[in-house]
């Protein structure tokens, strides 16, 4: 199913990023002894829950659900720049959060100034981490994204989620598979700046939108998002000797699954789901026996385990009640 | 009426112990009750059936030792005072250790917090972590345990800040010389007091903290306040060591049980 080309072993420094199906990649590698880094480490006395709150741990720097390949390139750009653009901070009653990451500090800061040095901060992490890490892995999410004009940046999230609300600078784009194609080039090639050895590992998550801003209905939405994340993927993976492609994707949504892949909710992978794709790529890496050497046991216990990744859109159920 | 007041606590409550024998006449109002022992003991103690006990022999046969009973009706008193038990200064120390923030003197930007090796965090983020280190403490769940079971005033006291002396030893105490030597002392002893009270307001707690007099340098106690300090022993006035940092004296218990009896409406002799 899965021949890698990008090999990791345990001491491969594997940076993640991307949707949030990305945060199974990280888990699994991280209980597979493998070395992912962690830029922006949570406090030592912090609680794991209260770290999550505030985005540690979820991948290898606090840049939360990074859900397209352009916002990735973007984030590569500034934190090479040191670039920190002063629109790009939204408010919330009084509390500043910052566009490109709004759900790092559910609170929001006090202060522009607070919410800016912040962001300085972080992009100097993220900078200092492609330079550490032999493996750069990003799971591609979504193609559609809300891209304000007026600096010329894509935001996590449509405004108004977490903070903000809809101007006219606000735009929706749908990136296409030549976008798609040229924004990963570029990751490439801005990885590669930072590290001349780095390794590109690209996944697509499985997890459907929740919503869709294309006007089409959300099930034609998804299809189309991730065809094109696939093809995308998969192109530039196949034309790219540093560059490799796992099909999460397909092993979670294919017809042969004998048992249901997703949740009640129809949209976060079942635990069991997970460990099984992750089984195949760990195995696959040599970092795993055969997923049937397993103990049952193991899949039971992770049974009635809550989905506890987390994913921004599911805001958007939220905001529906 | 003399309002009855039991003050519980680790060895901090010697303070308070002595202030009350010594002081008891400027306190025509109250009555003050210690109950307490070293380190961890009253982590042991429970509520049950409205009386403050526990399970545990070696907890009881402490508390026997020290305050001649091991156990008491939660309704025999009009107030309890937590003392010690952590609910200190260096739960901030340790935090501003690791982070800090845009609003300390010596912080600049992100450049330098991170040559610092001090990332920054927001302002949230920092009372949240804060909160959930106060939650650990000892007096911290004392006092909501407490605060549970009763509907009577339940104050936690500030543990006194250390010695200015402790800039001289390194190990625990890294984080107050270093704090200290960038001139962020003030703002962490600022943070202390305003969050803890915020803190505890939040959960109908009152929290008393250490009198603004006592204070050097924002993180130190002055040496008047800890000079003639003595232990939590059966044996009443045994001196702590000359070396001893941590521990406050009965003129610094008797402006914390000033504030106790300002807090009730009691009055104070002059």
């Amino acid at each position: 199913m899965y021949m890698p080309k990008v090999r990791i072993r345990r001491d491969t420094a594997v940076a993640t990023a991307g949707s949030c199906f990305a945060q199974h990649i990280g888990n699994y590698l991280t209980l597979a002894g493998v070395n992912v880094l962690d830029a922006e480490p949570k406090p030592k006395g912090m609680s794991d829950a209260l770290a999550r709150r505030y985005g540690y741990g979820l991948y290898s720097a606090r840049y939360g659900n990074v859900y397209t390949a352009r916002q990735m390139r973007e984030l590569l750009e500034d934190a090479i720049a040191g670039q920190v653009y002063t629109r790009l901070f939204l408010t919330r009653e009084d509390r500043w959060f910052d566009a490109l990451r709004p759900g790092v500090e559910p609170e929001g800061c006090e202060s522009r100034e607070e919410a800016i040095e912040l962001r300085r901060e972080h992009l100097m992490k993220v900078a200092s981490l492609a330079q550490m890490a032999d493996v750069f892995v990003f799971t591609l999410g979504l193609t559609e994204g809300w891209i304000h004009t007026g600096v010329n940046r894509t935001m996590a999230m449509a405004p108004g989620v977490i903070a903000g609300s809809y101007r006219k600078r606000h735009v929706f784009h749908n990136f296409t598979y030549d976008e798609i194609m040229a924004d990963l080039a570029e990751i490439q090639r801005l990885l590669r700046m930072l590290n001349r050895n780095i390794r590109l590992l690209l996944t697509v998550s499985p997890v459907p939108l929740t919503a869709t801003a294309s006007g089409q209905h959300v099930l034609a939405a998804t299809t189309y998002s991730k065809s094109v994340l696939r093809a995308a993927a998969g192109d530039f993976a196949a034309s790219r000797k540093s560059v490799d492609y796992f099909p999460s994707y397909e092993l979670v949504t294919t017809w042969a699954n004998t048992t249901p892949a997703f949740a009640a909710n129809l949209r976060s992978v079942r635990p069991e789901t997970v460990e099984r794709v992750m089984a195949i790529f760990l195995t696959a890496q040599g970092l795993l026996e055969p997923v049937e050497a397993m103990q049952h046991e193991e899949f039971s216990d992770r049974e009635e385990a809550e989905d506890d990744v987390v994913c921004e859109d599911a805001l958007l159920e939220a905001l529906r009640k | 009426m003399t309002k009855r007041l039991c003050v519980l606590g680790n060895s901090h409550m010697a303070a308070f112990a002595t202030a009350a024998e010594r002081d008891a006449a400027r306190w025509p109002g109250m009555a003050l009750d210690m109950f307490g022992a070293h380190g961890d003991a009253l982590s042991r103690f429970e509520v049950q059936d409205g009386r403050f006990l526990s399970e545990d022999a070696e907890a009881r046969a402490r508390l026997a030792h020290l305050v001649g009973r091991d156990a008491f009706a939660l309704s025999d008193y009009d107030g309890f005072v937590v003392t010690g038990l952590h609910v200190s200064v260096f739960t901030f120390v340790r935090m501003f250790r690791e982070l800090s923030s845009v609003d300390m003197p010596s912080v600049k930007g992100a450049s330098n917090a991170l040559e610092d090796g001090r990332p920054l965090a927001s302002g949230a983020m920092l009372r949240a972590y804060g909160a959930e280190r106060l939650m650990r403490t000892g007096g911290i769940k004392l006092a909501l345990m407490l605060r549970a079971a009763t509907e009577v005033p339940v104050f936690v006291a500030s543990q006194p800040r250390p010695s200015g002396r402790v800039r001289e030893r390194g190990g625990t105490y890294l984080g107050f010389s270093q704090l200290a030597a960038r001139g962020d002392g003030g703002f962490v002893s600022d943070w202390f007091d305003r969050e803890t009270e915020a803190f505890c307001a939040s959960r109908r707690l009152k929290f008393i903290p250490q009198p603004a007099e006592t204070v050097e340098e924002g993180l130190f106690t002055s040496e008047s306040f800890l000079r003639g300090s003595v232990r939590l022993a059966k044996r009443k006035g045994l001196a702590h060591d000359d070396d001893d940092v941590l521990h406050a004296n009965a003129d610094f218990a008797r402006l914390m049980v000033d504030q106790v009896a300002v807090s009730m409406n009691l009055p104070i002799a002059a």
